[in-house]
């Protein structure tokens, strides 16, 4: 029986949407809405705390030696193109399978049940379309980020700024939901108070990036990742064996035990109409492509090819967390649902609705494996800090400083420093974010990120890399237009409108605004080009047949390094 | 490829969106299970798939025309 401390003076009490929702990417957000539940800080969990340390201690150790080996720009922002293609997809999965991946999806199921199973479909539908459009393509046209390849034959200084305005938007509304979300999960599964939890998350992110690079983030990322993947495979497998590996009884329990008896497995639950369906697909599929800090791991293979293998390797791994996940979420149901132990008096859960992954593993693991995956929750936030830290450096120093405001060729030297202290300025940004945000709710903040992923990143990288006809002015109307739409459309939307203002109904419906947005944006960049009629846009046409070339053989794409 | 993954994503989101009927059945009847649960499993399965079959299959051979070109290039 876990033992919970409910100290009311040290028990800050919080919306849990506020918290889930705060670290999720995707049509997650609304999962999280709806659902409902308290959250309080937990007693001290010791297991948790030294689990957590000997992880720290290990990637502290794996920064020291990364250091070692960072020493010119590529090395720094992308590992010098030198990880291997299986430890980079492991990698990419472990930017993927967040805190969110466990805990949200998770609670999405056991509160409204196959309604959930549409943001694991979102997220496979996604994947292979960045595989197939996106992987190749963007290795052998970028460097560093993928303002590199939108540029490659459009005007840089117009395009870089307002591409990077747009990219950072994207990375630090993204921080401030992973770490207001991470300080509030720190406090439920650690006991440990919330600004302690969000100093020591901003300074350990700081370390890793601005010592460690590329090479150092990628190498946390990936022994979370491992870290994650086994304590999932042992909890579906544990879970498989109380139900003696018959799926069919899990989902049988389940709808037992369940309020909404049999349509627990049926649709409609969360998802009332059709366009909040497609507006949700088009997120997760658009977010993805449009994510700065998933597309900039692609640049850190040898060449195309592994580029390619990294996300086929991230695609089977993701699948496969997604397929426990439902084991896990309909398994939580059968066994936890009305479980005295994890409910209190008023049968709600304690803790919090989201507590449903950390009750299961205590029932089917005891304290051990509780601390265990508490502490790898934990290794899950910082890992993904620091990949959202080291894209915001690159967009900041390599194509805001290096590519649009400094004044002739800069140094890598230079452009090392200028990285290194935009690590530093992120860090702090983040501690003061996560002050300022404490007590505010940031759902609409995720929601913000990922909509502008998908509708001023995703549309103009997919038109640069696959239309002859785009030009400079069209580029930049897409990207604004993606920008100011989807911006305005969540400050007009539900969430922020009723669930912040506390306004009766909202001016636009949809908690996404993907669904006008990504269309918007797309039509812009072909109106505006088509009708750009000046020199520049015909020679911008002109070179697509180069770019073509490049995009397609590679040829002169720098060497990598070998770790 | 893309066109086979965006026609069974784009099906799976009309049902969900538009036949939630079609989400909702059973086979066999009495199955705890539903159609949806199996339609979200076989997307993620063929994701996989199709992304293996890209990766190892197609993107082999892409990589040796590739080759073949540019020696053919540097040859002349």
């Amino acid at each position: 029986m876990i033992k919970y401390d409910f100290d009311a003076a040290q028990s800050p009490i919080f919306r849990l949407s506020m918290i889930i929702g705060s670290f999720l990417p995707s049509g997650l957000t609304q999962a999280a809405e709806s659902l409902s539940g308290i959250v309080e800080k937990q007693a001290l969990n010791t297991p948790a705390i030294a689990i957590f340390l000997t992880f720290v201690l290990v990637t502290l150790g794996i920064t020291y030696w990364a250091a070692t080996r960072t020493r010119s720009r590529s090395d720094f922002y992308t590992a010098g193109g030198g990880i291997p293609a299986w430890q980079n997809g492991i990698a990419i999965s472990g930017d993927f399978l967040s805190a969110a991946t466990l805990l949200g999806i998770t609670s999405s199921i056991y509160a409204m049940g196959a309604d959930g199973l549409v943001i694991i479909a979102g997220t496979l539908g996604a994947w292979p379309i960045v595989l197939f459009l996106i992987a190749e393509r963007l290795r052998n046209l970028g460097r560093f980020t993928f303002i590199d390849v939108v540029s490659y034959r459009l005007s840089a200084t117009s395009i870089r700024p307002i591409a990077a305005v747009a990219s950072l938007f994207v990375l630090i509304f993204y921080l401030i939901a992973q770490l207001v979300g991470a300080g509030k999960l720190i406090q439920l599964l650690f006991g440990l108070d919330y600004l302690l939890a969000i100093i020591s998350v901003s300074l350990l992110m700081v370390f890793y990036v601005a010592f460690g690079g590329m090479l150092a983030a990628t190498w946390v990322q990936f022994i979370k990742a491992v870290l994650l993947i086994v304590g999932g495979t042992l909890m579906s497998l544990l879970l498989l064996n109380h139900f003696s590996f018959d799926l069919g009884q899990i989902f049988t329990r389940a709808t037992e035990v369940h309020p909404r008896q049999e349509s627990l497995v049926e649709a409609g639950a969360w998802l009332k109409d059709p366009l909040s369906v497609i507006s949700v697909g088009m997120t997760m599929v658009f977010g993805f492509i449009g994510l700065p800090h998933i597309l900039m791991r692609l640049f850190t293979v040898k060449d195309a090819a592994n580029s390619r293998k990294s996300a086929f390797y991230a695609i089977s791994i993701i699948g496969y967390f997604q397929l426990l996940i439902i084991i896990i979420g309909f398994g939580a149901v059968a066994l936890i649902m009305g479980n005295g132990d994890y409910h209190d008096a008023e049968g709600a859960m304690i803790g919090g609705s989201n507590m449903v992954v950390l009750h299961i593993t205590h029932f089917l693991g005891g304290d051990l494996f509780l601390g265990f995956i508490a502490a790898v929750t934990f290794a899950t936030i910082l890992a993904v800090v620091s990949g959202l830290t080291i894209s915001a450096a690159a967009t900041i120093a390599h194509d805001l400083y290096a590519g649009s405001f400094a004044k002739g060729p800069v140094s890598e030297k230079t452009e090392i420093l200028v990285s290194k202290l935009s690590v530093i300025g992120m860090g702090l940004l983040a501690i003061v974010f996560g002050i300022v945000f404490e007590h505010q709710n940031v759902v609409f903040i995720s929601n913000l990120a990922m909509a502008i992923a998908a509708s001023a990143n995703a549309p103009v990288l997919l038109m640069a890399m696959y239309w002859r006809g785009i030009t400079t002015r069209g580029a930049l109307a897409g990207i604004i237009a993606g920008l100011v739409s989807s911006v305005m459309l969540i400050l007009l939307g539900p969430q922020v409108m009723v669930d912040v203002m506390g306004i009766e109904h909202a001016i636009f419906p949809y908690t996404y605004p993907t669904v006008i947005s990504v269309p918007l944006s797309f039509l812009s960049i072909w109106y505006f080009s088509s009708t750009d009629k000046s020199l520049r846009a015909e020679r911008e046409r002109e070179a697509y047949a180069e770019q073509f070339v490049l995009s397609e053989t590679g040829v002169g794409v720098t060497d990598a390094v070998s770790h | 490829m893309v066109g086979l993954m965006m026609l069974v994503f784009l099906t799976y989101l009309t049902c969900w969106a538009f036949i939630p009927g079609v989400i909702n059945a059973r086979v066999p009847e009495d199955s705890p299970v539903s159609i949806g649960i199996w339609f979200t499993v076989a997307v993620v399965v063929l994701s996989i798939i199709l992304s293996g079959y890209y990766t190892l299959v197609i993107g082999k051979k892409m990589d040796r025309l590739n080759q073949q070109l540019l020696k053919e290039v540097d040859h002349d």
